[in-house]
């Protein structure tokens, strides 16, 4: 059998590496499930882990009480808990050029160092703060997402909603190739699988297990978010079962195309005669990237 | 051009003159009316096929019935997943003629039997003919007879002018029904603790299948089957209740049981799933998907799903 993330009980992430991620989040315990879940899986790449956080000294308390490998890679130093402020507004403001050198330069010592990459996740409350510079917020997010397009950064950025006014994030979020938003959180909650909706805004993509115990929460977020072709990149779904499946399909007019189907996934659709169904499209493997 | 409709009809014969007597015209007509054409034949039968059809034969899809008659479940998926080829490239219909091997025990047979009982329900929408052989020297009395059981119509002897007549003992749910084996409980088996959820019953069983040595490929078909019958069990029958697991005969085998009532329907998860229906495929894929699927009603209630690996 082969290893899967799943089998290295891994929480799902829908992020890959050379992605610049930006997540949205309406309730801490999603904030804290996705944090769990890409320090994880940032340490199961071997890659150095550093999160920007605004309480750094909770975070490192609750990860170290809680995680038993998070608590570890902070002794031995694979992860980092830094202070945001610290980061972002070292003299009180905020300056893109220095934020994105600082990027940059932490990408570079990590890999001098030996690790397989960096997984790097800011919270970025301080930006809500009114601090000089935060205007600028947007333009830093364009520019950071091009210092690692190669497959060894990982960029997670966390919104906390509460935090910024009501329409305030549209610029923002369009700087990130990928989107967890708070309508997909849901998606999260068991752990088993994870989700995030590509730069397109009508791909989503899905981590991890797909199974009858969440096939129902799958069919209600699609039904409710996804209108027009729905187009799903499966390339990271480990297992999905017939409950699953049919998740995907609980719209029949709904035009869907399918990107990174596994064997697995291939087996089933041929099984449940989708292969004859006009309304599915399955596209190569290699889709996956001209999706993204 | 009319619309042309399922039909399953037997042919019975005794000599191979009679065999040709048959196909050639049967064959050359769909070759007029511009149906596809295929037929399944052991060698010895393809011979008199292509001696009777002549340059007709370029035009006939011709498969050996031993390759392809290996268990039903593989010809019905094979049939259907052809059928669907056929129709998408541009077959308005469909013109078939075949003929089972010999079988060696009366349990293959009745494989068989239930397998024909079957082609009744699995392809009646489609524009399709179907015409099985059935030759009275190498075919038992009791198998020729009991075929008639499986064909609404059927035609003994000579096709000279021969037309079809409506089978009388036509029943073909029936013949599954009393075809489908009854499973008996296997005292091998032993209880596998499962907590709850879809993925602790992932885990357990992975975890029970790697450390009983079973392939890998094995296992990965094995769990989405065990994913259908548990989620089944929790939509349609109160709830998984326990799960079952050991090794029979040299197989994986994986009980679920649930606590419901069970249900009474002979042809469940052995037809093809229609495209654009979205209901009922779910068995149809555990039966694909294992080698073997037995359902058992127990005494005190509750539905056993038996999956062999």
């Amino acid at each position: 059998v082969p290893r899967s993330a799943a089998e290295r009980a891994l929480p799902a992430f829908a992020v890959r590496p050379g992605e610049h991620a930006c997540c949205r989040f309406a309730q801490a315990r999603d904030d804290d499930r996705l944090l769990t879940s890409f320090i994880r899986d940032g340490l199961g790449r071997a890659h150095k882990v550093v999160c920007f956080s605004t309480t750094p000294a909770i975070d490192t308390a609750r990860l170290a009480g809680t995680d038993a490998e998070a608590a570890a890679a902070l002794a031995d130093g694979r992860l980092d808990v830094l202070a945001a402020h610290e980061v972002y507004l070292p003299d009180g403001r905020f300056e893109v050029e220095r934020m994105v050198a600082f990027v940059g330069e932490a990408h570079a010592r990590v890999l001098r160092d030996g690790y397989a990459g960096l997984s790097l996740t800011g919270d970025t409350r301080w930006a809500a703060s009114g601090a000089p510079g935060c205007d600028r917020l947007a333009e830093y997010e364009q520019r950071v997402g091009s210092v690692g397009d190669d497959q060894t950064l990982l960029m997670l950025c966390r919104y906390d909603m509460a935090q910024f006014p009501v329409g305030s994030l549209s610029d923002i979020t369009a700087a990130h190739q990928v989107e967890v938003s708070p309508e997909l959180m849901p998606i999260g909650r068991t752990g088993d699988l994870a989700c995030a909706r590509l730069g397109d805004g009508r791909t989503l993509r899905l981590a991890g297990e797909l199974d009858y115990d969440c096939a129902d929460t799958v069919a209600g977020l699609l039904a409710a978010h996804f209108h027009g072709e729905l187009r799903l990149d499966l390339a990271d779904l480990h297992f999905v079962d017939v409950a699953g499946m049919r998740a995907l399909r609980s719209r029949t007019a709904q035009p869907l195309k399918i990107v990174g189907a596994s064997e697995q996934v291939l087996r089933l659709i041929g099984l449940m005669a989708w292969d004859a169904d006009p309304g599915v499209e399955v596209l190569g493997r290699t889709a996956v990237r001209e999706l993204a | 051009m009319t619309t042309r409709t399922w039909r399953h009809d037997m042919f019975v014969y005794e000599d191979d003159a009679a065999f040709e007597r048959l196909v050639a015209p049967y064959l050359e007509a769909g070759v007029d009316e511009g149906d596809a054409l295929m037929a399944v034949f052991v060698p010895d039968k393809q011979e008199l096929l292509r001696d009777a059809l002549g340059t007709t034969c370029d035009q006939v899809d011709i498969s050996d019935a031993n390759d392809v008659y290996t268990r039903p479940e593989d010809v019905l998926s094979r049939y259907d997943a052809t059928m669907r080829r056929l129709l998408a490239d541009g077959a308005r219909s469909i013109r078939f003629i075949g003929e089972l091997p010999i079988c060696a025990t009366q349990e293959q047979w009745d494989v068989w039997m239930l397998y024909e009982g079957l082609l009744n329900h699995a392809f009646a929408h489609l524009p399709l003919r179907v015409v099985c052989t059935y030759d009275e020297r190498v075919f038992p009395a009791s198998i020729v007879e009991a075929s008639r059981r499986t064909h609404p119509h059927v035609h003994h002897g000579d096709w000279e002018g021969g037309e079809w007549h409506d089978s009388a003992q036509y029943d073909p749910t029936e013949v599954v029904r009393s075809l489908t084996a009854e499973a008996r409980p296997l005292d091998a088996l032993r209880e596998l603790p499962v907590a709850g959820d879809a993925r602790a019953l992932r885990r357990a069983l992975a975890h029970e299948m790697g450390s009983s040595g079973v392939p890998s490929e094995t296992i990965q078909r094995l769990l989405i089957a065990a994913g259908e019958a548990a989620a089944n069990a929790v939509q349609h029958g109160g709830g998984l209740s326990s799960v079952r697991v050991g090794q029979v005969d040299g197989r994986f085998v994986c009980e679920l049981v649930d606590n419901g009532p069970g249900f009474d329907d002979p042809l469940a998860g052995h037809l093809p799933p229609r495209p654009g229906g979205d209901t009922g495929a779910g068995l149809w894929v555990v039966r694909q998907l294992t080698s073997r699927v037995e359902f058992l009603t127990g005494a005190a209630g509750g539905l056993t799903t038996r999956l062999w690996g």
